[in-house]
């Protein structure tokens, strides 16, 4: 059962045949070429395909694409403005957060969620908020120092 | 994995919804957190899919009628950070802030984590995995790979049920005949082949859950052992309520509802020992105790039976202990 | 060293831009056009003979492009190790029998994923089960199904690479069955040792297997072009050139036909070095096809066939005397290496080579023991025998300090080796800072305080300790590193080097080595890595010496950089090349600084005056430059590595006596790495090794039931997650290694290691309760605490 899907990806309207049973990880990574959005175990386990859906941290490989459609979905490819990173970005980077990079696209997009609804939010909310995101390389000491770091720098 | 085809639908509305579910070997989703999993690991290849997520009627946190009625398609994330739900049962709250992983409970619904399978380390696997052993008794086959018994003992693992439980808090199901209120109790079959009345061929929708207001009254709250601090379903989880009187010695209700450790939300009898006395120490441990004899978990994953049951014990005695502000 | 001026600081590394933002591409990224999807066929079975395999069905699934099987790739050997001793004894694909649960079967390319899932499932392959073994104690045993039969035939790799001259058939050397590799070594007289200890005892400690869980799941593409007979492969790998030189051989196709080329790779922590069949499998099926072809494992395929840390079994005696010297220690290993060698014979001689640096003992005997069961393959982890063997030896340590009423810091302090120590192998300290590393490491969690100290109440709290070991690189293929430096008509300069970005940050810190020795910024240099054609040799990521061994290749490749632009700034300057010096992109003579050159300047000058040379310097360094050999694996001779690094973990836990559940409260990690290059970069390293031993001390365990894995997911392995994060206090103990660039050795690795014990040792200060077998889990705990209650009561 295939059908022409239209998705708002990143602010632009996709177009896409595909088949139902496609999910959203699927369509980004293989008909949007958005390979940005990352799958760790397809199984919604890892955070890995973390993407915003309305503004709401989804594992994407366990959407249906084409329950999709008449949403805004936000990927990593859209964090950054066209000739500036998000702040968020720049604390990572900064503060040695980043390791392998697989788990950072997911792992930006849920603290971007979680400083959006709370600007201010202690560590044990920040550790709490990441706890569905796996990293293996970092021991998560510097991501969650980094989100603090963004935090502190919020008025 | 990539998921089996199947035919899709996704109507707005659950007049246009229900006729589907006649069509047979039909699967409903709702956050999917559970069913694509399945559907990935070939342990389910309905011929029709059909979504919920359009129908806004489902989505909702109201006062109404005595009741704080709760729309299936409610997410936990809703859920945990609803003002209502804060105030009048922050059991619940916090039972939803215990689910799976914060980004799980963005797509997780209330009424999904109802309706959550039973769960076993021989029936959670790949189509691959399943290959090296006898088809489970769950997957179809002869006998329980656990047990060697023409029984299935896959576990309920939900963590949103034992609190709902407690407060005798009932669900509403439409179905094309017509809707029907149904006692959570009611619900679940505690047969783990078939853990709910609408697993397996479905002829209804899980529409509403409805908590009576009066047990906001109660001292609750829902208590989760596991491995982590998040991701991991529980190794036992217990659902405890209690109608203090004003003293805040006296019980005069109380309710304690396992999960994790059996074929469904166990409501445990040990509860009545603590209705009519005044709560202390030592009443609380032989409460515990009782409540502990009375699970019989077997090993479907990777906690052993014995442990589970001391866990679940010590559950009960530090939840009871802090809802009656006694000292440790 | 204080007047460094891009070393030793915490510089953002060069690839967070790329990697914050979606762009870097990893391998399971690669598009290419018209690219074909493999799948792979896999055991169901633990061991089984294959009687038949029909593929028929599969073929005439529209958009199946290939299917090969084993007797496509027959007579074919592909494994990690191959020495003349210990010959290759795996196959892409299996030809005969199968020998554990995912072994490779068949291989299927198609248009794409959904179909070639589906053609595996029409793959009709008939077996004939065999029985099956699956402890390695009982596959020693006579009576134990034999698991591979025959040795294999041919010329082994290290012959090729000419690292080992004598051809001999593979003679086992004990009476045991399925014994795949053997280790021996012993100096002093151990019988006299322990005659003359005070006290002895004795120990088995165990540890599980135990998976990398990399993000990013293992991928090759390969891209076979027929008319050119040229084949081109994108790897998520650690080691570009011995992937080049194993599938060259493997596919019989001329080194120069194969160009291997790294993507970002979504961390490896050693479980990326192996020779895979996916990998074969990609490249024979592109060669069939004449289409490139992705093969992306599974989560699943991951846990099951990519490796996992060896389970090993450690018998370990150890004598001491009254005032706490060791005077014996005998140490008996036996790895399970499950159903083919896989780095067996690397783990056994490593439970001895990274242990055996840490103490000082007079008389020791060590025997390893390589064994295959029926298991999924074992292979490299990160630490590769370190934890499984300083579990042992620093659990066993603790418990002789308890018995003798020691401290057991006194005691370590007591045993340890120090700076200028000549190992019994020849290696010699040339930096050591344990001392440093365990009393820093003791007084960030209050050791004197916190020791013995349990508390009174429900939560008991308690601290262990524990010390490793580890190599800064070792004579490997390709055995050496080179490096290139570009120079660049701006003064800013291009470093070409071989190495892999694997998460560990050395595009960084190797830039950050090229500037500082060449007397730039590292906003000035750009990197251009992991690919066998563009950049020069390189040992590869793997056995801890990127920083010693590839950064010293670079360091003189940018000191040549520098004299050739000296050369000419001399020439111009009309003074001595030593009268000059660099820093901030210009050339200045020294005590004249009136006389200055911008490097643009001197490159374009060198461009005119010196025959167009635009200034490329270049540099190489090998594993150990004292010796052209590997050292021996089975008799643990030869140099093993030009450097230790050291470090020791020192753990504080809080028990809840009533659940057995535990709480890592806090550690102390403290790393002797010569010289932190990069400050931020080394914590990095620091915290990850420190998250990934408390996973395996506390939670991650490969559950395997007949040879079935029940822990092939996230959720059933255990990893740990934010919620579990401890403090963490990063020791950095500069030593400054006379052999490393600025001083620089090992970090990656060897931070884990004493996490089991410590935390073990922990557990034990707080409540009594030893566990012997790692993971160390509130079951274990609270079953023995409620034994210690009946025995006491």
């Amino acid at each position: 059962m295939k059908q022409i899907i239209t998705l708002k990806v990143n602010g632009e309207l996709r177009d896409a045949a595909i088949s139902v049973n496609k999910t959203l990880l699927e369509v980004l990574r293989e008909d949007l070429g958005l390979t940005g959005t990352k799958k760790g175990c397809d199984h919604g386990e890892c955070g890995a395909c973390t993407v915003l859906v309305n503004g709401i941290p989804t594992s994407s490989c366990l959407t249906l694409a084409v329950t999709c459609q008449g949403k805004d979905i936000m990927t990593i490819e859209s964090l950054a403005s066209i000739d500036k990173l998000h702040p968020l970005q720049e604390a990572f980077i900064n503060h040695g957060a980043i390791q392998c990079g697989f788990c950072t696209p997911g792992m930006l997009l849920v603290a971007k969620t979680l400083l959006d609804e709370d600007p201010h939010p202690d560590r044990e909310k920040i550790t709490a908020s990441i706890a569905g995101n796996i990293c293996r390389c970092t021991g998560y000491v510097k991501i969650i120092e980094a989100i603090e770091a963004v935090a502190a720098q919020t008025p | 994995m990539r998921l089996p085809e199947f035919d899709f639908y996704e109507p707005p509305t659950l007049q246009e919804a229900l006729p589907l579910l006649t069509s047979g070997n039909a699967r409903i989703i709702a956050g999917g957190t559970d069913l694509i999993v399945a559907l990935k690991r070939r342990l389910e290849t309905p011929a029709v899919i059909l979504s919920l997520h359009k129908i806004k009627e489902l989505d909702y946190i109201v006062q109404d009628e005595g009741y704080l009625k709760i729309g299936a398609m409610t997410t936990l994330k809703k859920i945990k950070t609803s003002p209502t739900v804060n105030r009048l049962f922050p059991a619940l709250a916090q039972a939803a802030r215990e689910v799976a992983s914060p980004i799980l409970q963005g797509q997780a619904t209330i009424g999904g984590n109802l309706c959550l399978n039973t769960r076993c380390r021989y029936y959670n696997q790949s189509e691959f995995w399943r290959q090296s052993q006898q088809t489970c008794y769950k997957a179809g086959g002869e006998k329980c790979l656990v047990t060697h018994k023409q029984d299935c003992s896959a576990s309920f693992s939900g963590d949103m049920a034992p609190i709902l439980l407690a407060w005798e808090a009932d669900i509403t199901i439409a179905a094309p005949e017509g809707t029907k209120q149904m006692s959570l109790r009611e619900f679940f079959t505690y047969n783990s082949k078939i853990p709910n009345q609408l697993a397996a061929n479905p002829k209804g929708i899980l529409t509403e859950v409805r908590i009576p207001l009066e047990k906001k009254e109660w001292s609750s709250l829902y208590t989760k052992a596991r491995l982590r601090g998040s991701i991991d379903f529980p190794l036992a989880g217990a659902g405890l309520a209690v109608d203090l009187d004003p003293s805040g010695r006296l019980c005069r209700g109380a309710a304690i509802v396992a999960t994790g450790v059996g074929p469904g939300p166990l409501v445990l009898e040990a509860a009545g020992d603590l209705v009519g006395q005044e709560i202390t120490g030592e009443l609380i441990k032989s409460v515990a105790q009782k409540a502990a004899a009375e699970i019989h978990p077997v090993r479907t994953g990777r906690i052993g039976p014995r442990y589970q049951r001391a866990r679940f014990k010590t559950l009960v005695i530090d939840g009871l202990t802090n809802l009656a502000e006694l000292e440790d | 060293m204080n007047d460094h001026r891009v070393v030793g600081k915490g510089l953002p590394r060069i690839d967070g831009p790329e990697k914050a933002t979606g762009k870097a591409v990893f391998t399971v990224d690669v598009e290419l056009k018209g690219m074909l999807h493999g799948k792979i066929l896999r055991s169901p079975y633990p061991h089984a003979r294959i009687i038949s395999i029909d593929t028929s069905e599969a073929e005439k699934l529209p958009g199946v492009k290939a299917i090969m099987t084993g007797k496509d790739t027959s007579g074919v050997r592909y494994a990690f190790v191959d020495t003349p001793r210990y010959p290759a004894d795996e196959t892409p694909l299996a030809v005969d029998k199968v020998r554990y649960i995912g072994d490779e079967v068949a291989a299927v390319a198609a248009i794409s994923e959904e179909i070639a899932e589906e053609a595996l499932r029409l793959i009709k392959v008939e077996y004939e089960i065999l029985p099956a073994v699956f402890t390695p104690e009982e596959a020693m045993k006579p009576e134990a199904p034999v698991i591979h039969d025959a040795p294999m035939e041919g010329t082994s790799a290290w012959e090729e690479w000419g690292a080992a001259t004598k051809t001999r058939s593979y003679e086992k050397e004990s009476p045991h069955n399925n014994l795949n590799a053997y280790t021996s070594y012993s100096i002093g007289n151990i019988e006299k040792g322990f005659a003359s200890a005070d006290y002895i005892r004795e120990d088995r400690f165990t540890t599980k297997g135990t998976a990398h869980c990399a993000m990013e799941p293992h991928a090759a593409v390969a891209s076979y072009d027929p008319i050119e007979d040229k084949l081109d492969m994108w790897l998520s790998t650690m080691g570009i050139f011995l992937k080049r030189f194993n599938l060259s051989k493997a596919l019989r196709l001329p080194i120069s036909k194969v160009r291997v080329r790294h993507s970002y790779c979504g961390g490896a922590f050693g479980g990326k070095i192996d020779a895979f069949p996916y990998e074969y499998c990609a490249a024979y099926l592109s060669m069939k096809t004449g289409k490139p072809v992705r093969i992306e494992l599974t989560r699943e395929e991951c846990f099951m066939t990519t490796r996992q840390r060896h389970p090993i079994i450690v018998d370990i005696k150890t004598g001491i005397t009254k005032d706490g010297k060791i005077v014996a220690q005998d140490v008996k290993v036996i790895a399970d290496s499950g159903g083919y060698r896989g780095s067996g014979a690397i783990v056994v001689f490593l439970c001895h080579g990274f242990s055996f640096p840490v103490y000082d003992i007079p008389n020791y005997r060590y025997e390893g023991f390589g064994v295959y069961t029926n298991n999924p393959i074992r292979g490299p982890q990160r630490g590769h025998g370190a934890p499984q063997v300083r579990f042992a030896i620093d659990s066993q340590l603790d418990l002789i300090a308890r018995e003798n009423g020691l401290d057991p810091v006194e005691l370590m302090l007591k045993n340890v080796r120090h700076k200028g120590d000549r190992l019994p192998n020849g290696d010699v300290l040339q930096s050591c800072g344990l001392t440093e590393c365990i009393t820093g490491a003791a007084n960030a969690v209050n050791w004197q305080q916190n020791r013995n100290n349990p508390g009174a109440g429900r939560k008991k709290r308690g601290v262990g300790i524990s010390a490793s070991a580890m190599f800064s690189g070792a004579m490997y293929y390709p055995f050496a590193s080179a490096a290139m430096v570009k120079m660049h008509d701006d003064g800013t300069a291009t470093l070409y080097t071989g190495s892999q970005e694997i998460g560990q940050g050395c595009y960084t810190t190797l830039a950050q080595v090229l500037a500082e020795e060449l007397g730039i910024g590292l906003e000035d240099v750009r990197v251009v890595a992991g690919d066998t054609e563009l950049t020069p040799i390189d040992i590869g990521s793997f056995l801890s010496g990127g920083a010693l061994v590839t950064g010293n290749a670079v360091k003189l490749a940018a000191a040549d950089a520098k004299k050739q632009l000296f050369e000419v700034a001399a020439e111009s300057f009309n003074v001595p090349i030593e009268d000059l010096e660099a820093r901030d992109k210009r050339i200045f003579v020294r005590n004249d600084e009136s006389k200055t050159m911008p490097f643009a300047k001197a490159v374009q000058l060198s461009v005119f005056r010196r025959n167009g040379n635009p200034v490329i310097g270049t540099g190489s360094y090998k594993g150990n430059p004292e010796t052209d050999r590997y050292p021996s694996l089975a008799k643990a001779k030869g140099l093993f590595t030009p450097a230790y690094g050291f470090s020791v973990q020192a753990a504080e836990v809080e028990v809840d006596t009533e659940t057995g559940e535990f709480r890592l409260v806090r550690v102390a990690n403290f790393h002797d790495c010569g010289f932190p290059l990069n400050k931020t970069i080394v914590e990095g390293q620091v915290e990850g090794c420190t998250s990934m031993g408390q996973g395996q001390a506390m939670l991650e365990e490969i559950v395997l039931e007949n040879g079935q894995l029940f822990s092939s997911n996230f959720l059933d392995y255990k990893l740990p997650l934010a919620t579990e994060t401890p403090e963490i206090i990063d020791g950095l103990v500069s030593t400054i290694e006379p052999n490393g660039p600025f001083g620089a050795k090992e970090v990656g690795e060897g931070a884990l290691a004493g996490m089991l014990a410590a935390i073990a040792n922990a557990v034990h200060d707080a409540t009594g309760v030893r566990v012997r077998e790692t993971p160390v889990t509130p079951e274990k705990i609270l079953a023995d605490l409620e034994k210690l209650a009946k025995s006491s009561s």
